[in-house]
């Protein structure tokens, strides 16, 4: 019998997982690891971006604001690559009902996961729309720019990404590769935003975990016994609703 | 028993424990979200508010003690819908990282305003003293104090007179 040592045991180990996984989903394997950031998990462009038929931009996120900035800051990423002003991005933070599971919020992470997410669906969702109106304009979908919220043809034409809404299928996964504008062109990155947060914190507003208030929420506390296997025998119940767990 | 307080010029009947600190019927009773629970102990001036116009901790006022005076918290600074000089100064120098301190500070500083319009740097540091930011934004904050200070000799009136 043939004596493995532990690291002979963990390299084969992890050998037969790759093969597995590869095998059993080869597409799925090999465009998730191209995906980028928080793309990986949720490789759907609407899970990120949708526009109604109004023409409203709503962009999804699952990183949560705690005053680092990162609302403002996802804004004018979504706002960039989609040729808009940032008034025109509503965002949508750690909805669990609505927006991507990205775990955690912390690490420094949130832009290179989050951000880099949104920048690439964003600058996706630009070249469906360029493609959906180069379709209606009967030209090469090079030939047309996006300029805040519609597309434009070198003729003068001019499609508002509204009258696109009914063609656009954002249901689709993202691809590895993403037509990125060109930094130097940016226009709303780089510059400065005044931080949407901040007025609702000078204001009283509904800013923070604790500022939300639910039908019959009850708050949790930990009572610790004075002495080590102490019972706990009665407890005072205030007039309001209260359990003791 | 009910015990009946003044908030923001609004009169609350409020059934609680007389001991109960001022911040949590402000939270917890009348869904205020300015105030905030930093501490609980009065060290860092999260829960900042007003009581006849001077700065309190609400944090360690019991309910009974406040009896017929005046609780101004932030949600009270701002007169239809528009906010006060003050509120406004701090977005100008977007004098807030987290912001969990900014109300408390926004409290503090306006009550030095309200009796003193044109204070010094060395005035605003000693009445700021009392509340922390744990980002580090008290520049921005001196600032926003400060824009607001100036602005009032700008277009020279008071402090009252722009609320």
């Amino acid at each position: 019998m043939t004596v493995l040592s532990r690291r002979e045991i963990l390299k084969s180990g992890a050998l037969v997982v790759a093969f597995q996984f590869c095998s059993s989903f080869p597409s799925l394997a090999q465009d998730a690891k191209q995906l980028s950031g928080s793309l990986k998990r949720s490789s759907f462009l609407d899970s990120w971006i949708r526009i109604d038929a109004g023409g409203q931009i709503t962009v999804f996120t699952g990183k949560s604001e705690l005053g680092q900035g990162i609302k403002t800051a996802l804004i004018q990423v979504a706002a960039e690559e989609l040729c808009v002003t940032p008034e025109n991005i509503k965002l949508i933070t750690s909805d669990t009902a609505q927006t991507p599971n990205e775990g955690f919020t912390s690490g420094s992470l949130s832009m290179s996961e989050s951000g880099t997410a949104i920048l690439n669906a964003a600058a996706q969702t630009r070249e469906i729309l360029l493609g959906l109106a180069a379709s209606h304009m009967q030209v090469p979908a090079d030939s047309l720019r996006a300029v805040n919220g519609a597309v434009e043809s070198p003729d003068g034409r001019k499609l508002r990404y509204a009258e696109l809404v009914k063609d656009l299928d954002l249901h689709v996964e993202a691809q590895p590769v993403s037509k990125k504008k060109n930094p130097d062109t940016y226009s709303v990155v780089g510059t400065p935003l005044q931080r949407v947060d901040i007025p609702g914190k000078v204001s009283g507003g509904a800013a923070y975990v604790q500022d939300m208030r639910l039908p019959n929420m009850v708050h949790a506390r930990v009572v610790r016994p004075p002495a080590v296997g102490a019972v706990l025998q009665t407890a005072v119940r205030p007039s309001k609703p209260c359990r003791v767990f | 028993m009910a015990i009946s307080i003044k908030v923001n010029g609004k009169t609350h009947e409020i059934d609680a424990d007389p001991a109960t600190p001022l911040l949590y019927i402000l939270r917890d009773e009348l869904a205020l979200n300015g105030a905030k629970f930093g501490c609980g102990l009065g060290q860092c001036g999260a829960c900042t508010v007003h009581v006849d116009g001077k700065p309190a901790f609400s944090c360690l006022l019991p309910l009974a003690a406040v009896g017929n005076r005046e609780v101004t918290t932030i949600e009270g600074l701002a007169s239809n819908g528009k906010l006060n000089a003050l509120q406004q100064a701090f977005i100008d120098e977007q004098a807030a990282q987290c912001g969990y301190c900014i109300a408390g500070m926004v409290m503090r500083a306006e009550a030095l305003l309200r009796v003193n319009p044109h204070p010094g740097e060395e005035e605003i540091r000693a009445h700021m003293q009392p509340n922390l930011c744990r980002c580090g934004t008290h520049m921005r904050i001196l600032r926003a104090i400060k824009r607001a200070a100036d602005r009032s000799t700008e277009i020279g009136v008071g402090h009252e007179e722009r609320l």
